[in-house]
């Protein structure tokens, strides 16, 4: 049943996923492409390596680029299916009952709000043309890790911290306005269904990722 | 009745994988803050220096390495080529793998006839005791009272490693 209300294309999620895999991956392509040059490369890894083992890895990295684009769209299509999915569950073990295509499309729409990230990126390379990698590697905005900015924290903290920030706590408003919109109930409803359904699942990503990071650290 | 059965599943499954997460992720917390707690004084304990000459100078860095990996090699040139900036300090490299090869290493880096450069072997279990699984090289910059200052993992060109101690 699942299977075929995905293939069902004629519930809009798979074009508003689309839609937002396009607009999520143009602004990367806009850095690599054009900001951020080989030369800059280059010279954050003479900081690490030897200049031998800088250029080797400038090659390798340069091979193996277009394999982050297809990992950065499995990874968005994956959240949103999975979201769709938690979603569908909760609200078919409660009192009201989506098709798994709504369901999906509630998680395309409320991962607009992440589309920002990689633009006010973009913009903030713009201006600041020195540090370009810097800006990039220190970029967690809005995230709870601004308050820690200068500190050296272990790997698990930061991501913690990172993963905590507004664009997370907006899409959890946003989930529940779409799924509230979608059951013709109150926002409330459907906050209740979000907390009980999504936040679950997202802390437990939350310790599952931490206790990897601390097992290989 | 059956969606209850379901929700109760759902949710049992789920307490329990996020309860196996949890005690693991304290039990690797603790894990690491005792390994950490064990290299915040300097110990030369258990190490068989494969030289002639003994560590005395104040401060020290331990190089943990293998001779065969390919960054401690790098890493073994880079401290050839800038030895006199290490003068004051003793550089201690430890590796667990047979002797023949550690002092095989030191010969092929020109690093085995040098006053403050010292090769030592240390026993695969006391490594892990003390170290835990650690990546190669692993550097650990002790100051003049044996107290680490900073730890770094991974290849590490030698003025990021002197730098701690421009610092104090």
């Amino acid at each position: 049943m699942i299977f075929r209300e995905i293939v069902r294309l004629k519930s809009n999620w798979v074009k508003y996923l689309l839609i937002l895999l396009f607009l999520n991956l143009l602004p990367l392509l806009v850095i690599d492409l054009f900001l951020i040059t080989e030369k800059d490369l280059l010279a954050s890894y003479l900081g690490k390596f030897s200049e031998e083992q800088a250029w080797q890895i400038l090659e390798t990295s340069k091979d193996w680029k277009w394999l982050s684009y297809i990992f950065s769209v499995l990874v968005l299509t994956s959240k949103v299916f999975l979201v769709g999915s938690i979603l569908w569950l909760a609200t078919f073990l409660s009192y009201s009952k989506i098709s798994f295509s709504r369901s999906c499309l509630i998680g395309v729409k409320s991962q607009g709000i992440f589309i920002f990230k990689p633009y006010v990126l973009l913009v903030l390379i713009l201006f600041n043309s020195d540090s370009k990698l810097e800006t990039i590697n220190n970029f967690t905005p809005l995230s709870l890790s601004s308050f820690f900015k200068g500190q050296t924290l272990d790997g698990y903290l930061t991501f913690l911290f990172q993963s905590l920030n507004l664009f997370e706590v907006t899409y959890w408003i946003l989930l529940a306005y779409f799924l509230s919109k979608e059951l013709k109930s109150t926002f409330n409803d459907g906050l209740k269904i979000v907390v009980s359904s999504y936040i679950p699942a997202f802390v437990l990503w939350l310790i599952a990722v931490t206790f990897l990071l601390v097992s290989n650290s | 009745m059956r969606k209850k059965v379901i929700l109760k599943l759902i949710i049992g499954v789920v307490v329990f994988v996020a309860s196996i997460l949890v005690v693991g992720l304290a039990s690797k917390l603790k894990e690491k803050d005792s390994l950490e707690r064990k290299q915040q004084a300097i110990n030369l304990n258990g190490l068989e220096y494969l030289g002639t000459s003994l560590p005395e100078k104040d401060e020290a860095i331990i190089a943990l390495f293998h001779p065969s990996c390919d960054f401690c090699q790098t890493d073994a040139q880079l401290v050839k080529e800038q030895i006199e900036q290490f003068e004051n300090i003793d550089l201690i490299w430890v590796s667990y793998d047979v002797k023949d090869a550690i002092v095989q290493f030191s010969k092929s880096y020109e690093l085995d006839n040098l006053e403050n450069v010292h090769f030592a072997y240390m026993d695969i279990e006391v490594m892990l005791e003390r170290y835990g699984n650690v990546k190669f090289p692993t550097f650990l910059a002790y100051d003049k009272n044996g107290t680490l200052l900073q730890k770094f993992v991974g290849v590490t060109k030698p003025e990021v490693l002197l730098s701690v101690y421009d610092q104090e």
